[in-house]
């Protein structure tokens, strides 16, 4: 029924553009054109096996980097001392890839997105060392005008509150429209329509009366979408910035938004920067996975071969403390002790140190070298073997979860056997 | 469902209650709407229980704790508290209320008063309730800080010197500072971090054993509710749609709105395909709630009955209770 619904309403976004296209001859209405094809196609391949994946690595060979992070380092200058929010940080998102950056609160993540944007308030912030490429450009060099031209045009941000990123004064309609018109030199009529094809796209109930209305009138869920819309306004479009989207919503409504998200992403093959501490939003979403602690990056891999094969005990603690993954006799969860520590006393060596069970002394003095478990899962820790032999099974669901996906089973068991065989590999020594 | 839970005396007895609000009419002389947002919902808590309680925003989770520790007027049914009811209570007797029931709140940032020192805000509760003579009150404190893992120091720091961890402990510390029988936790755990989420947690449960303390816990998180409550109550729109053991609950989800709920949770297996969400929309504005069952516009196995008839809760399996016509 609800396949039924949605293709429903694409074929009128069909309709609609077509009679679009006739008054306005633009590349941009022939994008949208083939997106909603696509997204018409989607719904139908997905009845079939009634369930569905957000995240699918296996095209992800041979891309090319779209954004570049090297040694990438942020400061604030607080009256309580200098406060460093990230220390050389790397990290690469491919063309076509959706990476999850996932982490405490104050481990660095929205600061990382706020200094792609150049959106980090200069002073306090300052940007001592590193360089941010977007399309071999480093965006730390560019003008404040030139910033001006990626920002919602090239790179676009969906931030945690939609209520309050809109602004409450002014009706969606015009916002949309305004965020069409600022890199766009097209006429109002004609940005009018287009505003009502990115609403349908996605998928906001009425379109034509809703956009007439002050973003207060609409639920949590609907003016999420509209911030997607305003994101999306733009066809130059290549990377898309979401911090912690979904966090303010309903389970129900954030499964709504995500699957906007991925089907807009794929149609109009973007990238997307996915921000958030929700580790089951990651392992539905994300192809490849970032763990921030204190501003560092302490692993970093494709989604399977994190979840199955946490090697930094942080990584490990953070799955192993969701009462999804409890299934002791025992009614406790397991929690790590401790907390973050505080980032204005900078300290030499791992900072996950004081809280880490497994710590030498060496973790107090430098912080590790990457330890490469295969080809694209990083791990930052000293004592990455001795962590693998603690505990040689990865966290896995209780049996019940497990017993309803019997189509899933294979890969689950090959990648144990992949677990293991790394595991051999990493006991002869690291490569 | 309360006729089951009789064999224990049950601490809290929910019966038929309703909180309703006015709201003014939108023209000068447009008739006042009604806001339904707890109707007709009856439950018990018994000693050393923990209930939670789950459903989406604006589905009266949050009205139904302040109507319970009498922060709303109720409008009909019944409260009872170790037998009596609680709208009756003045003066004296009030104040006992309020000391047997406790609440910690969801954001531990606006619950404590950011000019008083947390060792003040939790000497309050002792004061006013005169736990001991006031010569104690600082060992008492320090005792209290100590039980949620807090240390001694913090007793002259101020809430901004602290972390939303810390916060939350302080905030439990001192709702245990009164020996309350009952605590309700309104989204208690939701602001937190993953690894603090489970220290709370377990912090929750160690109290629960050494004081047989019983809790009403209300989240949107359906696994920490899985893993926390022996009793699941799954609210929409105001009113119980299923209630059932944790156990129970977990292998058979009856009403369609619980199977789409539980399904829309994201499970943190990459392995496992999510199941397609059942249901879409938001849910519907609770002042002109739809007819019939409150989830017919978006259930996918509705049926005409569903349009006209209000599901009643009744016992479908033993001890689990549902509404909805499939299973008349």
């Amino acid at each position: 029924m609800t396949t039924e619904r949605s293709t429903d309403s694409s074929k009128k976004t069909k309709k609609m553009l077509n009679k679009n296209q006739t008054t306005n001859h633009q590349p941009t209405n022939q994008t949208t054109n083939q997106t909603t094809d696509k997204a018409t196609a989607q719904p139908k391949k997905q009845a079939k096996t009634h369930t569905r994946k957000w995240n699918n690595t296996t095209n992800l060979k041979n891309k090319k980097p779209l954004l570049d992070m090297r040694d990438l380092c942020i400061e604030f200058h607080t009256h309580n001392g200098v406060i460093k929010a990230i220390k050389n940080l790397n990290i690469t998102i491919q063309e076509g890839e959706t990476l999850a950056m996932v982490g405490e609160s104050g481990c660095g993540k929205s600061i990382t997105a706020h200094s792609i944007m150049g959106l980090l308030p200069s002073p306090p912030a300052t940007i001592p060392k590193g360089k941010i490429f977007f399309e071999g450009q480093d965006l730390l060099t560019f003008s404040d005008s030139q910033m001006r031209t990626i920002r919602n045009a090239q790179i676009s941000m969906i931030f945690q509150e939609p209520m309050s990123s809109l602004n409450p004064t002014i009706k969606i309609e015009r916002q949309i429209i305004d965020a069409i018109r600022s890199h766009q030199d097209i006429p109002k009529q004609n940005a009018h329509t287009r505003a009502l094809a990115l609403l349908k796209q996605v998928r906001i109930p009425n379109p034509e009366k809703n956009m007439k209305s002050y973003p207060f009138q609409l639920s949590g869920g609907m003016q999420q979408r509209v911030m997607i819309a305003i994101a999306l306004s733009n066809p130059s479009l290549k990377l898309i910035i979401a911090d912690e989207p979904t966090t303010a919503l309903d389970v129900t409504i954030q499964a709504q938004i995500l699957d906007i998200l991925y089907e807009l992403k794929q149609s109009h093959s973007l990238s997307l920067l996915l921000i958030t501490h929700d580790m089951g939003v990651v392992a539905q979403t994300a192809d490849r996975v970032v763990v921030l602690y204190a501003g560092r990056k302490v692993e970093e891999g494709e989604t399977a071969s994190v979840f199955d094969n946490p090697s930094h005990p942080y990584t490990r603690g953070l799955l192993q403390s969701m009462p999804y993954f409890h299934h002791s006799s025992s009614k406790r969860l397991y929690a790590m002790p401790g907390t973050v520590p505080d980032l204005r006393h900078t300290e030499r060596g791992c900072p996950f140190k004081n809280r880490c069970t497994i710590s030498k002394d060496i973790c107090a003095v430098e912080f590790p070298q990457g330890t490469r478990l295969n080809s694209h899962h990083t791990s930052y820790c000293h004592s990455i073997t001795t962590l693998h032999s603690l505990d040689p099974k990865p966290p896995s669901p209780p049996p019940s979860r497990v017993k309803n996906q019997t189509q899933n089973k294979k890969p689950t068991q090959n990648k144990i056997k992949d677990h293991i065989k790394n595991q051999q590999i990493l006991k002869k020594g690291p490569t | 469902m309360n006729k089951n839970t009789a064999t224990p005396p049950s601490l809290l007895k929910v019966q038929a209650l309703k909180t309703h609000y006015t709201l003014p009419s939108q023209t000068i002389r447009g008739k006042k709407s009604l806001l339904k947002a707890v109707d007709d919902i009856s439950f018990s808590v018994n000693k050393g229980e923990i209930v939670g309680i789950v459903g989406e925003s604006g589905c009266g989770k949050s009205t139904l704790a302040r109507t319970l520790i009498r922060l709303e007027q109720k409008t009909g049914g019944t409260i009872l508290f170790n037998g009596e009811e609680i709208s009756e209570f003045k003066g004296k007797q009030l104040k006992q209320y309020r000391k047997h029931v406790q609440m910690i709140f969801q954001d531990p940032y606006s619950s404590l008063n950011p000019r008083r020192t947390i060792g003040d805000s939790i000497k309050q509760g002792l004061q006013t309730h005169a736990i001991a003579p006031r010569a104690q009150h600082n060992k008492i404190v320090a005792q209290l800080l100590k039980e949620v893992g807090l240390s001694e120091i913090f007793v002259n720091r101020f809430p901004h010197q602290l972390s939303g961890g810390q916060r939350q402990r302080v905030c439990i510390a001192r709702a245990l500072s009164v020996q309350p029988q009952l605590i309700i936790c309104d989204e208690s755990v939701s602001a937190l971090d993953v690894s603090i989420q489970a220290q709370i947690l377990n912090l929750l449960l160690d109290l629960q054993e050494q004081r047989g303390l019983s809790y009403i816990f209300i989240s949107h998180d359906l696994s920490v509710v899985e893993f926390i409550a022996d009793r699941i109550i799954v609210m929409y729109l105001g009113k119980i749609i299923e209630s059932a053991p944790a156990d129970e609950l977990k292998t058979h989800k009856l009403h369609p709105y619980s199977k789409a709920l539980f399904t829309s949770h994201l499970l943190p297996d990459p392995h496992i395909a999510r199941n397609k969400p059942t249901i879409r929309g938001d849910v519907p504005s609770a002042i002109h709630p739809p007819s019939g069952c409150p989830f017919h516009p978006r259930c996918p196995v509705a049926m005409d009955i569903c349009k006209t008839r209000i599901p009643r809760l009744r016992e479908i399996r033993p001890n689990h209770y549902g509404a909805c016509h499939l299973y008349n």
